[in-house]
């Protein structure tokens, strides 16, 4: 019998368990909780049409250039003339060093190799900036504006949330920095003899992905900390571009001062120009200060940014 | 009843800096331009070989004016409208009494002063810090504090109004801010050339070429560069601190803000 | 001997205001003479835009506004006279209430004293005298939409302006509103509020401008409005398990005017006598097995007002 009905008299409000019932079924949360923030967020960032534009429009540019200059550099090792070029490639190939040799070849390639590192290095500026417009917002406004209450009233934990806004920022650093790279190195293996640079050159398409990835990572998480600790959009984009002026500025000065280029490992620019001279085996001027020291440094950058965001948002939680 | 120009002016700006006092922006702006202070002080405890007059110098040159000024002049700069607009509390200032103009300048002198004193007190923890530096040379003479000083005072000044007048009459001043900071502050005043006078840094530079000493000559380029006169850069400063005051002030006299509910 | 009616406090001739594409208010010609007017309309009727231009924060994309008498766009001469309650939820939170209300005192030209003097009557009004010292980051939703009723009250405007001033109040504070507007009023200034709660303009006035879509759909007497509206018939939903056989006896009911079975088998009523309706509908639906699941008028609605004044149907 049920205790709870056994003495009610008649006056008395009733429990009607047979109207509420409870839910029986099996709950299967989905895996991938930070899909719908990611899809979410990319929605809203590709919406306004205007930042896309100029934000994309110079590394687009420069990956169709890049891709060009490429493209004729292969061209030209085989002693062809390319298409837009006219009868110009004969003279242009001996500009260049001549055409038609194996050791040619392999020396353009090599060539081509430095062009995919210089575009890397290019674009890095243009990668910053993409990343910088559409994550500076990510938790900033969600801070302003309260929608963290939100999505912490929904089944997703911290790390769902962190990692779904890590994923929007990423998204724009693998747009900005990797693909156009994939898309250079694509160009200079269908314009190499017999995909010669895939045979030849072939590990510059993982040092892309790695150096490619590595910054992305860099970036998306300064963004994301700066971001935590504001509360405006404007606000971050700013605290992210005073981060990069001044570590930049401090480092190539305290480098100049005291006379060690060690000092030039406070700036994640040229980190990163350091890894990619090491990463490709190449040589851009720098070469005198430890590589092991610009990794240090990007994986510090990223412990002290996890660290600042994951402290943020911890304090997101409670408000 | 009405409140006259000066007087509105004079209220605004004493509650402002009242409210400066307590905020977040105003105190991150001082932190930046208290920063090149810290790095010397660091450097010259760290390091035996670098001389006071070398630190003050180059950290004054590019930390200080190329990089703390013109970035919290921009923060501080951008918050004299905008902020009240994007915090839309720009309602109850312009539904009073007074005139329009008085808002502007009401809000920009305490921004102005309160980076001025900054920049004054982050410019003599540099030289202090830099003094302390063991390498031997002449020390921090007059020529490279007193040239330091007015230039970033100077450059808090012009850069805090331009920025203010920003504010007023594009929406996103922030971004535009930075952008402008960059690609002309940043980029066009380090090309060669005379594309420099197009720059406000290059007229702060001009100031401190103009009061400094041999101290500066360690700069890159410094002997090479054709520096305006003195007179000439404090001209073109001062007309730009005077174009701009007006053309804030004037928009901001005809302006509408449509602030979100 | 006639009698002059008095000059408007608000006349405002073929105005318009868009925001890109999007029509804030248009056309609307209106005199709003002095006293307690309510502005009623749904949201997204343009009664904000509307008191935005009054208060000269909007420029009018076209025709013109005069308040007291003159165009009220960065004129100080007006605002001297005009008090503004935003709708926006906007204060300087690191201010006391004291400091927020005397400071613009002191912006609306009053002297030191006078100004503290004036805040402290002010906040006494809406009972934040008790809070005057606290910081307006600190203060609960109603708190502060006290705060901007204050401000806008403090300096003894000679017309109150007030963008959804009942917003975010408990019914105390509401009640205790209601009565601070009723007292500006009886000393002699205008009060003009926009709300879109029909009850709550009854409870203050009978004057009223209504907006739908950007126009003006409106003015008057809150009588005269409601006998245009006793000129069509009331509508009532009724959800029956057996719909039809309902219908075939409401249809025969004395005032029953029209019967229809809508979508998801919804039966809607017109009637002239809702009153008949309301007492034969147990006895109907009892007598024909009919289930009653739901009832509802349709009418009650502020919407549904504005749509029988603009003819349509919903």
């Amino acid at each position: 019998m049920n205790p709870g009905t056994e003495a009610a008299p008649a006056n008395r409000a009733e429990m009607h368990g047979g109207a509420w019932r409870p839910w029986s079924g099996e709950r299967r949360p989905s895996r991938l909780r930070a899909a719908p923030i990611v899809r979410a967020g990319l929605r809203i960032a590709l919406r306004k049409k205007l930042p896309l534009v100029l934000l994309f429009l110079p590394p687009v540019v420069a990956t169709i250039i890049f891709s060009f200059v490429v493209y004729t550099v292969a061209a030209l090792a085989q002693g062809m003339a390319p298409a837009g070029l006219g009868g110009a490639g004969g003279a242009m190939g001996q500009a260049m060093g001549g055409a038609g040799g194996a050791g040619d070849i392999v020396k353009q390639l090599v060539r081509v190799r430095e062009m995919i590192v210089g575009f890397h290095l290019s674009t890095d500026f243009f990668s910053v900036l993409l990343m910088a417009w559409f994550g500076a917002g990510l938790l900033a406004d969600d801070r302003k504006s309260g929608a963290h209450l939100l999505y912490f009233a929904r089944p997703l934990t911290r790390f769902d949330y962190l990692l779904g806004k890590f994923c929007i920022v990423a998204a724009f650093g693998v747009l900005g920095s990797i693909l156009p790279g994939l898309v250079i190195i694509s160009v200079a293996v269908a314009a190499s003899p017999d995909w010669s640079f895939l045979q030849q050159e072939g590990s510059v398409v993982w040092k892309t992905l790695l150096f490619g990835g590595a910054w992305t990572l860099v970036v998306s998480s300064l963004v994301l900390a700066v971001s935590s600790l504001s509360t405006r959009k404007s606000y971050a984009l700013a605290g992210v571009f005073a981060w990069f002026m001044f570590s930049g500025a401090t480092a190539l000065l305290l480098s100049r001062l005291l006379k060690d280029r060690d000092w030039l490992a406070l700036s994640p620019v040229q980190c990163g120009v350091r890894i990619a001279e090491d990463l490709f085996d190449m040589r851009l001027g720098v070469r005198d200060w430890n590589t092991p020291l610009a990794w240090t440094a990007w994986g510090l950058v990223v412990a002290l940014s996890w660290t600042i965001i994951w402290w943020r948002t911890r304090r997101l939680e409670v408000v | 009843m009405t409140t006259g120009f000066w007087r509105a002016s004079l209220l605004i700006a004493t509650t402002q800096l009242g409210l400066l006092a307590r905020s977040r922006r105003a105190w991150a702006a001082a932190c930046l331009l208290l920063l090149p202070a810290i790095i010397a002080w660091l450097v010259a405890a760290a390091n035996a070989k670098v001389t006071p007059s070398g630190l003050s110098t180059m950290l004054g040159w590019y930390a200080l004016l190329g990089v703390s000024v013109p970035l919290a002049s921009l923060l501080l700069g951008v918050a004299v409208v905008a902020e009240e607009v994007e915090d839309r509390t720009i309602t109850y200032l312009l539904l009073r009494p007074i005139p329009r103009a008085a808002l502007f300048v009401g809000r920009l002198a305490p921004a102005v002063l309160w980076l001025c004193a900054c920049s004054a007190v982050g410019t003599a923890l540099l030289v202090a810090a830099a003094a302390t530096a063991r390498g031997s040379d002449a020390g921090v003479s007059d020529g490279v504090r007193l040239p330091l000083l007015l230039a970033a005072c100077a450059g808090v000044a012009t850069y805090t109004t331009l920025h203010a007048a920003l504010g007023v009459w594009v929406k996103h001043a922030m971004i535009v801010g930075l952008a402008y900071s960059f690609t002309i502050e940043g980029f066009l005043s380090n090309l060669p050339g005379r594309n420099q006078l197009l720059t406000i840094q290059y007229h702060l530079r001009s100031l401190v070429a103009g009061t400094g000493d041999d101290a500066w000559q360690r700069i890159d380029g410094f002997g090479a560069t054709e520096w305006n006169p003195l007179f000439d850069s404090g001209l073109v400063l001062a007309l730009v601190v005077a174009c701009a005051s007006a053309a804030g002030a004037w928009r901001l006299a005809r302006r509408q803000f449509e602030l979100p509910a | 001997m006639t009698h002059a009616s008095p000059a408007p406090v608000v006349r405002a001739k073929d105005l318009a205001r868009f925001y890109g594409d999007v029509v804030g208010v248009c056309d609307l010609t209106v005199d709003i003479p002095p006293g307690t007017v309510g502005l009623l309309g749904p949201t997204g009727a343009g009664k904000s835009t509307f008191l935005k231009l009054l208060a000269g924060e909007l420029k009018p994309s076209r025709g013109s506004i005069e308040v007291l008498g003159a165009p009220p766009f960065a004129n100080p001469a007006v605002h001297s006279r005009l008090g503004f309650c935003p709708q926006q939820d906007a204060l300087w939170d690191d201010m006391t209430a004291l400091e927020f209300v005397e400071f613009l005192l002191r912006l609306s030209g009053f002297e030191p004293a006078r100004a503290r003097k004036a805040a402290l009557v002010a906040l006494e009004r809406v009972q934040l005298v008790d809070a005057k010292d606290r910081r307006l980051g600190g203060f609960s939703k109603g708190m502060r939409q006290r705060a901007r009723i204050a401000q806008s009250i403090a300096h003894e405007p000679q017309l109150v302006v007030l963008d959804e001033p009942l917003t975010g109040l408990d019914p105390l504070a509401r009640h205790a509103t209601l009565e601070l507007f009723r007292q500006l009023a009886a000393e002699g200034a205008s009060v003009l509020f926009s709300t879109h709660v029909l009850h709550e303009v009854e409870a203050l006035t009978t004057n009223v401008v209504l907006l739908h879509r950007g126009r003006l759909l409106a003015r008057g007497e809150v009588p005269a409005i409601r006998a245009l509206l006793d000129r069509h018939p009331r509508r009532y939903s009724i959800q029956a398990r057996e719909p039809r056989r309902l219908a075939r006896e409401l249809v025969e009911l004395e005032g029953v005017e029209a019967v229809r079975i809508a979508e998801g088998g919804m039966l809607v009523v017109e009637t002239r006598q809702p009153e008949r309706l309301l007492e034969a509908l147990p006895a109907i639906a009892s007598a024909a097995r009919a289930g009653i699941g739901a009832f509802e008028s349709r009418d009650e609605g502020l919407e549904a007002v504005f749509d029988y004044l603009m003819g349509g149907s919903t």
